[in-house]
């Protein structure tokens, strides 16, 4: 599946632009008994990357933390061998000192918890090296910054992408809708020179000696859908253009929700002149 | 083949009376407007020694069997002197009957094209006409006069939204309406995401809604025809109307070109609100750019008594811009044209040639910043002729029959960079191309004097043309494989029966029952994640994956004339069920735009709607309006959407109830308001939630298992028209119109947002407008 093209970002905005609404905060009942599993799983080639998480589904006002899983035997395995995760808090699940990640190598996540087991598997990517970043104004927005990315897109394989952007060692891509992700069949093979994120005023004021951060994620095509799924099915509903909601895609077997994730991580910085 | 073909002829001639020719002559002739020369359909022309009576049909066009000798013929129409005169008959060549209009401040008030309580007689079904003078009366949305807000008040008629220029008729789709100008299709009938149409009222002569029982020469949707007429211009004097309002300002434009041989109507209306952006204090907003316009002209040339000839044309664009130096621009529209030759041949017998082309296209593109720029475009086109040949073998008797070819091309989208330097290749897929065709056949008959028939059969051909790529699928919907076609070849086919029939019987001038039947096939389906549709849906043709939408509706309906003081009242109850095959859903997170493998995202399944409408609509006097109640429910089932399980259409909205009203309180003051009512839009809503990161996720089970809270809003208009009349040759008017006009809050949509504390979610409604009050001036010349 090569179909997932672009971001719709734009067209939303247009849209979302020129509907001069209004807002008024309701309240709704959606009482749910639901109590499904949910699994976040993710492993990284970085120190202290990666982690699994495992908590309960909640009605969807709860507006707590979510009840986590404790007593889960959490096993991963792949073919150079298998490790056995401990659960340094309750439903959080750490790997052992002794991992290594390898690039290209197919991981399965196994979960065993009351009498229940659930799968996933996942082929972490090969990493992919920016050459340099590089920071302008923004076109048409005055007072902002386009942060840009240089690289070249490896034409051999499939590439999918996430970016986290730091400032200063503070993480400025904090919430889903700030992350940049995308497919890299638009610019499969070609020399990539593109804004990956916009420096906003709330973000901070550009200073010299100021030092911005970019974490390239080498993920699967599968997290990709995910991620957008994620995007596409949070805020609104209802209304002639929203069309109707999806339930976000798990790889998990057994009806688990969540997601096993690989990535590969690598960084690069600027400093402001 | 020839067996069916045998059973069908057998089936007409069953019904085909013989007249005894020796003592009756068919009588042809044409009303029109001794003014202006317009054509004038719907007036009753009456022979009063054999009792007869016939209606003139969209042309004015008429044929009346009568007697031999001297025949005294009567011609009425509302808002016009009434005509009567002495023929002798046989009569040879056509009767041309020129009526006056009667006083002109009179006519603006009752210009209609149809006769109060015609509805009785006449053997349709589902029908709903409107004058552009009637939709000129309902108040409307920042004053823009528009035609598809004005069929959603209509019973069995629903608005997929507030500002949503989609429409759903009886349970049925937005895609499922056939829209037609002049008799080329409207692909996409919205400007502004909807909340105006691409109909300029200003030229607009009329509409026939069918809700069911579409005439056997329409084909291809399956729950409504929208047919609307473009005025055709003065052959005898020069004149026009334009305004300036709120949103837009207008200009028509019409006269002879040759005096009684050839006339024009020319119309262009823009939107102006982006004028006034770089006054903006914002300096971010002054590059940016966000208007339409609609451009119409129709040429009308009499050749002489028996051919006419028409060009009718429309283009429109909505085009938005943000950004000075580098660019983000969107535009989107139509453009048709039509050129229809109209002959009279031998006697009774009537020639409509068509020559259609239609296009819809959107584009979407960024340049300014070389390596990210890129243009996308999307669209569809089709070029086609029809014919179409009426036979009249009495007053109370119309064959008609015919074929149409059509060319289609879609175009489902394509990216591509726009220079060298650009990182983007190219993404989507290439055009493809497909062939439609179709003959009927249709038969409309009084039997008796009580009771009427009108049946009809349309057979229909859809062929898939390349060059193509077709992708392969799995049962569990998994891709498999692909096939490629080379250029004209034909790779799929599907072909349909289409019968439709309908049966009238009157108790007497006032009552009738009616029944019909009525399949359609449709081979185009829209690929929106939206109900409401939006410019960047795209139209996708049946495939061997993708197999023709199959509906049967069976209706029953009652029509009465209530005559209170000398008025007319038509008050009318229709009941309908509706069956639909392989109607098309999307599976999860469909993808549907720049996908070449879109089919691949549809899941297929059945649909059925049912309801009653009931309606009473007053057309004569001072007080004029309708009131409209409709009780109906619309569901669906497809295997792979809510865990196979029943669920209702978005569009399913069991109570909705429309009053339309205006009141002439003076020659110079006309008042109107309308009030709508329906039940609340379903909606999925999330039976839990879960967190992944620091995200929260939505968990669904039932899809459209809620509803939004019910409708409801009151427009108010008030036109008041200036003292100087039109023999001064110009005359304006004042229309005021005030939008919903006791606030209500209606949910336009449930948003959903993080609160302030981490793991907090908090609901919104959204709602769109206040009080909108909205001031136009209109003038004529």
């Amino acid at each position: 599946m090569n179909n997932k093209k672009i971001r719709t970002f734009f067209m939303v905005t247009a849209i979302v632009l020129f509907m001069a609404s209004c807002t008024e905060r309701i309240d709704l009942d959606l009482e749910g008994d639901l109590a499904t599993l949910v699994i976040d799983a993710r492993i990284t080639d970085i120190d202290e990357g990666s982690k699994v998480i495992i908590t309960k589904t909640t009605s969807y006002f709860f507006n707590q933390p979510p009840p986590v899983a404790s007593g889960a035997r959490v096993m991963l395995s792949a073919d150079k061998g298998s490790w056995l995760l401990k659960e340094e808090s309750p439903g959080k699940y750490i790997l052992p000192p002794d991992f290594a990640a390898d690039h290209k190598s197919s991981y399965t996540l196994e979960v065993d918890i009351a009498d229940a087991v659930f799968h996933a598997h996942s082929t972490m990517p090969k990493p992919v090296h920016l050459d340099s970043l590089s920071i302008r104004p923004h076109h048409w927005l005055p007072g902002q910054f386009d942060l840009l990315i240089h690289f070249r897109d490896p034409p051999e394989i499939d590439n999918f992408y996430m970016w986290k952007v730091y400032r200063n060692d503070v993480l400025l891509t904090d919430s889903l809708l700030k992350v940049p992700f995308t497919d890299g069949e638009p610019f499969k093979g070609r020399y990539v020179s593109a804004p990956v994120y916009v420096l906003q005023p709330e973000d901070g004021i550009l200073q010299r000696g100021d030092v911005y951060r970019v974490e390239t994620y080498s993920i699967t095509e599968e997290y990709f859908e995910f991620l957008l799924a994620m995007l596409r099915n949070q805020g609104a509903t209802g209304g002639p253009f929203a069309g109707p909601p999806s339930n976000i895609p798990s790889n998990f077997s057994n009806g688990a929700l969540g997601f096993f994730m690989t990535t590969a991580v690598t960084s690069a910085e600027i400093a402001v002149p | 083949m020839f067996k069916s073909i045998f059973i069908i002829i057998l089936f007409f001639a069953a019904f085909i009376r013989v007249y005894a020719a020796e003592d009756r002559f068919l009588l042809q002739g044409q009303v029109t407007d001794a003014l202006s020369g317009q054509t004038l359909p719907g007036a009753t022309v009456f022979n009063p020694e054999s009792g007869r009576g016939v209606t003139t049909d969209m042309e004015g066009g008429f044929e009346i069997l009568v007697a031999g000798g001297e025949q005294e013929i009567r011609v009425t129409y509302v808002g016009f002197e009434d005509w009567a005169e002495t023929v002798s008959i046989p009569y040879s060549g056509i009767l041309t009957i020129s009526l006056k209009p009667v006083e002109r401040l009179l006519d603006e008030v009752v210009v209609t094209g149809r006769r109060p309580g015609d509805h009785v007689e006449r053997t349709e079904m589902g029908v709903f006409r409107m004058e552009a003078q009637t939709i000129q009366q309902i108040p409307a949305m920042m004053g823009e006069v528009d035609l598809i807000s004005a069929i959603q008040m209509l019973p069995g008629v629903q608005s997929v939204g507030e500002g949503s220029g989609g429409f759903n008729v009886r349970g049925g789709g937005i895609d499922q309406n056939l829209i037609l100008m002049d008799q080329a299709t409207v692909y996409n009938a919205s400007h502004l995401m909807g909340f105006f149409s691409v109909f300029n009222n200003d030229i607009v002569e009329d509409i026939h809604l069918y809700k069911g029982n579409i005439p056997a020469r329409h084909g291809g949707r399956l729950a409504s025809l929208l047919d609307v007429r473009m005025k055709e211009g003065s052959m005898e004097s020069f004149g026009g109307t334009g305004g300036i309002g709120t949103i837009s300002s207008r200009l028509m434009l019409e006269g002879p070109v040759v005096r009684d041989r050839v006339s024009f109507i020319a119309a262009a209306r823009r939107s102006y609100a982006d004028l006034f952006i770089p006054l903006s204090d914002n300096p971010e907003l002054r590059g940016n750019k966000l208007y339409f316009y609609d451009l119409n002209l129709k040429l009308n040339a009499v050749l002489n008594e028996r051919n006419r000839l028409q060009y009718s044309s429309y283009h429109g664009k909505d085009y938005f811009r943000m950004g000075q130096n580098s660019v983000f621009s969107m535009d989107w529209g139509n453009t048709t044209h039509s050129l229809r030759w109209n002959r009279i041949m031998h006697r009774d017998w009537l020639l409509n040639t068509h020559l259609v082309y239609t296009s819809y296209d959107y584009s979407i593109m960024q340049k300014g910043d070389a390596n990210s720029s890129f243009r996308w475009r999307a669209g569809n086109e089709d070029i086609g002729g029809k014919a179409d040949i009426s036979w009249f073998p009495s007053d109370a008797h119309n064959v008609n029959m015919g074929f149409s070819t059509i060319y289609h091309r879609f175009d489902p989208g394509l990216l591509t960079g726009i220079d060298d330097e650009s990182f983007f290749g190219e993404l989507g897929s290439t055009r493809s191309g497909a062939l439609s065709h179709a003959v009927y056949v249709s038969n409309e008959q009084a039997v008796t004097d009580a009771l009427s028939l009108e049946y009809g059969l349309r057979f229909s051909v859809f062929q898939s043309m390349g060059p193509a790529t077709v992708y392969l699928y799995d049962d569990q919907h998994e891709y498999v494989g692909e096939t490629n076609y080379g250029s004209r070849e034909i790779y799929n086919t599907w072909s349909g029966f289409e019968p439709r029939f309908g049966i009238g019987y009157t108790f007497h001038k006032d009552a009738s029952v009616k029944a019909s039947y009525n399949r359609n096939l449709q081979y185009l389906h829209l690929a929106s994640y939206s109900d409401g549709g939006n410019p960047l849906d795209i139209w996708v043709p049946s495939s061997a994956r993708v197999r023709p939408q199959i509906g049967n509706q069976f209706a029953l309906g009652y029509f009465r004339n209530l005559r209170p003081s000398n008025r007319v009242i038509e008050a009318s109850v229709e009941a309908f069920y509706k069956t639909m095959y392989n109607q098309i859903d999307f599976k999860e997170n469909a993808w549907l735009m720049l996908n070449p493998r879109l089919e691949g995202e549809f899941r297929f399944g059945d649909a059925w709607a049912y309801g009653a409408e009931f309606l009473l609509r007053k057309s004569e006097g001072d007080l004029t309006g309708w009131i409209a109640y409709t009780w109906s429910r619309a569901k669906r089932q497809i295997d792979e959407i809510n865990n196979g399980m029943v669920y209702p259409a978005s569009y399913d909205r069991p109570h909705s109830l429309n009053l339309v009203m205006n009141y002439n309180l003076s020659p110079r003051v006309n008042l109107s308001a309308a009030w709508v009512y329906s039940t609340g839009a379903p909606v999925t809503l999330p039976a839990g939630r879960f967190e992944y990161g620091n995200h929260i996720a939505p968990v669904y089970t039932r899809r459209n298992a809620h509803r939004l809270p019910d409708y409801h809003r009151l427009d108010l208009g008030a036109t008041i028209k200036s003292r100087r009349s039109t023999q001064d040759g110009f005359y304006g008017e004042w229309t005021i119109s005030v939008y919903n006009a006791y606030y209500r809050k209606n949910t336009w949509m449930l948003d959903f947002r993080p609160g302030e504390e981490p793991g907090e979610m908090e609901a919104y409604k959204v709602y769109l407008f206040p009080v909108l009050p909205s001031v136009t001036y209109n003038f004529y010349f």
